[in-house]
């Protein structure tokens, strides 16, 4: 905010300061050598001071207006003349001839000295002007997608006219001021309905058009492809309007700023498709997974059902046993798949939908652990965990479901009966977990798409690995830890992951 | 136990049905309620013996039934909530809940947990007069009198700290004791918060002092998010 504050005023109330010092400074200087050159002539060491006292007044007022200029220069020439107390006592024909030639030489070289200043102004003006459009143009199209398109639009008229502004939006409250330089400006009912025309309408209206004339702002709409983008007010002050050079320029900046407004819908619009098509694939996918996963265990179900229904009298009570015995395996699955969707959708709502607090990681293993027990009574884990007593922050009933599936895992998948190993230990800030296995390991085909959803290892009455470890790698991230899978040197798979650890003090 | 009355409060027909069917079985008999409005009524002019509540129930949820129901009903309510949702748990319990059950539960688990809170119910009822002195399970062996811990006939040695904690969740074994509630058992009900850190850790510790290494805990069970259950036969 302080930078445009500053610049605005240091081109003075009608940015023309600059121009008037320069113009004084050059009559100045002029008029001294003009000076010295009747000096020579007339020899009256007066002279030199005189002229150049007087240059000064004639040179402002000249800038202001030529025939009060010209005035003061005669003025100024026969004042000064007449200083010359022996000259107007015995008054000579050379005195006042060279007297008239001097007055026309002031007339002359003022008048020239005038064109030359205003030409140099007219010509700084302008390049100022160009630059600036050119940083303008520059800023507006270099704006990066988070940078307020209106702020830098507002930025630059007011830079380049100097003038305060506004600039209205519609936003879900109506038109509204979206921002101000300076700031704190009070929008009145008129100004407001003003800028309510402009969007309305499309034109311009306010200073100098047919509405609201009355107005001290001007109001230019920013429109792009029909579309009315945003309402510019410009206080330019009742009797200030704005010259055609600065309409132009104004236009220009305008124009611009359509166009970079227009850019950076164009480019979120097509992020948001983007991101969208993204979203869709992954989502797709994960269903299509699912669905697969789901269907599998609720044909086994399914079949039990109908064959108990249909041929019970022909089932030994052996038969009827193992078949009640697989639906209700295939229904815990089931349920167990359902619960990590769920934690997924819990994860995937946003970092606020984790419920972390400082757990003990010996628990979150041991809660892993009472789980696989109850679902494998035959299994064996072997837990490690260091002397110390490690805390870190989680969502607890959620990395227990990462440890289970990890554990469930190894017990399902590796096809060996070894005791499946869950260890933590501290590493660099984190606690690193693992679990690995004695059995056939990984192949290739499953190292290269692990953690991904698609991915389902199909086994003999095995499935839902690929979901499994996409949810866990899933609920790891989302408490900045990570997930990696690997076989081991001794042979076996190892999975681990980390979560961000608590020192215990 | 026999003959005891259960209302229970489900607005799934058809777990109504299947409990109604389990706890038939095992002679209780049943009310039923669909909605937490009706299971206030019900309540009120049955006093059933036990509530078993489900938490997510239309019109009247199960925790305002709860806070209802607890400032005049002082029998056993187990309350039934899904999976995942602890807070609600840890409420329902600091709201006077005896004991908890999670969605889908096995049968067994259930008549588990009716026989235990009507055993604790029945342990309060009939007062302090003739406590236990001492609690055993698959080889741990906790002797109240003398402040001291077995497992497996070999004596534990824990901390006046630890040995206060188990002392606590024995008592009420196969309950669940929320942190909350065994921090203000033990350290007052003023006590501030982050002393679950220190509870949390004296837990581990415990749990590697009697529990077998490298193994899955026997004797305390850990609810992950909610709290403490001692193992009952």
């Amino acid at each position: 905010m302080t930078r445009e504050k500053r610049r605005i005023t240091s081109l003075g109330p009608d940015g023309r300061l600059l121009s008037n010092l320069g113009a004084d400074a050059t009559v100045f200087i002029g008029s001294g050598i003009v000076a010295l050159l009747a000096n020579l002539a007339v020899g009256s060491p007066f002279l030199v001071p005189a002229f150049m006292a007087c240059g000064p007044v004639g040179a402002t007022v000249l800038t202001k207006s030529e025939g009060h200029g010209a005035m003061t220069a005669v003025l100024a020439a026969i004042v000064s003349v007449w200083a010359q107390g022996d000259h107007i006592r015995h008054p000579s024909l050379m005195f006042l001839l060279l007297l008239l030639a001097y007055m026309a030489l002031v007339l002359f070289v003022g008048g020239h000295l005038r064109r030359l200043v205003d030409n140099l102004y007219e010509m700084r003006k302008k390049h100022r002007q160009e630059k600036l459009i050119n940083d303008i143009n520059q800023r507006i199209l270099t704006s990066r997608a988070n940078d307020s398109l209106e702020l830098l639009t507002l930025e630059s008229l007011c830079e380049l006219t100097g003038k305060p502004g506004i600039i209205y939006r519609r936003t879900e409250n109506g038109i509204e001021s979206v921002c101000m330089i300076p700031r704190w400006q009070i929008v009145y009912p008129t100004e407001q309905s003003a800028a309510e025309t402009a969007f309305a309408t499309g034109q311009r209206c306010g200073l100098g058009t047919e509405q609201y004339s009355s107005s001290s702002y001007l109001y230019i709409p920013i429109i792009a492809q029909n579309k009315i983008l945003a309402v510019a007010a410009i206080r330019f002050g009742v009797d200030n309007h704005p010259d055609e050079e600065m309409a132009t320029a104004i236009d220009l900046i305008i124009r611009q700023c359509a166009l970079a407004m227009t850019r950076k819908d164009l480019v979120d619009e097509q992020h948001k498709i983007v991101m969208q098509s993204e979203k869709e694939k992954i989502r797709n996918d994960f269903l299509r997974a699912i669905s697969h996963d789901l269907r599998t265990p609720l044909a086994g179900i399914i079949s039990a059902c109908t064959t108990m229904q249909e041929s019970r009298e022909q089932l030994s009570a052996q038969a009827q046993t193992e078949l009640v015995q697989d639906i209700h395996t295939e229904a815990q699955w089931l349920l167990r798949m359902v619960e990590n969707l769920l934690s997924v959708t819990r994860v995937t709502g946003g970092a606020d939908m984790l419920k972390k607090s400082l757990e003990p990681v010996d628990e979150i293993i041991w809660g892993a652990v009472e789980r696989i027990r109850l679902r494998y009574p035959e299994s064996t884990v072997m837990v490690n965990t260091p002397e110390e007593v490690l805390l870190a922050e989680m969502d607890g009933t959620l990395i227990v479901q990462v440890l289970t599936n990890l554990v469930e895992n190894a017990i399902k998948y590796s096809d060996s009966a070894e005791p499946v190993e869950v260890s933590v230990r501290p590493d660099n800030g984190f606690a690193l977990f693992e679990v690995l296995d004695r059995g056939k390991g990984l192949d290739k085909e499953t190292m290269a798409n692990l953690f991904t959803a698609t991915t389902i290892r199909s086994h003999a009455g095995g499935n839902g690995l690929g979901i499994g470890l996409s949810i866990c790698r899933t609920i790891v991230e989302a408490h900045g830890g990570k997930i990696a899978g690997r076989n081991r040197a001794e042979g076996g798979a190892a999975f681990s992951f980390t979560l961000p650890m608590e020192e215990l003090s | 136990m026999n003959g005891k009355t259960i209302l229970v409060v489900e607005d799934d027909l058809r777990i109504l049905d299947v409990l109604e069917k389990l706890l038939s079985a095992n002679s209780y008999q049943i009310l039923t309620a669909a909605n937490g409005q009706t299971a206030l009524q019900m309540i009120h002019s049955h006093c059933p013996d036990m509530v078993l509540l489900d938490l997510g129930l239309p019109k009247l949820n199960g925790l305002e039934v709860l806070q209802q129901v607890r400032q005049w009903y002082d029998r056993p309510i187990i309350v039934v909530s899904a999976h995942g949702l602890e807070k609600e748990k840890v409420r329902a319990l600091d709201l006077g809940a005896d004991d908890y059950i999670t969605k889908p539960f096995g049968a067994s688990e259930l008549l588990a947990r009716v026989r235990t809170a009507f055993r604790h119910h029945n342990v309060q009822e009939s007062g302090v007069s003739n406590p236990d002195s001492s609690y055993s399970v698959d080889g741990f062996l906790i002797d109240y009198d003398q402040r001291k811990i077995f497992v497996d006939g070999e004596e534990i040695h824990l901390t006046t700290m630890e040995y206060n904690i188990v002392e606590l969740i024995a008592k009420h074994h196969g309950q669940v004791l929320t942190y909350d509630y065994i921090l203000k058992s033990l350290w007052g009900p003023y006590c501030a918060e982050d002393k679950t850190k220190i509870l949390r850790v004296n837990m581990v510790n415990i749990r590697r002092k009697i529990e077998k290494p490298q193994a899955a805990p026997r004797y305390i069970l850990t609810e992950i998010g909610v709290g403490y259950r001692m193992a009952t036969e």
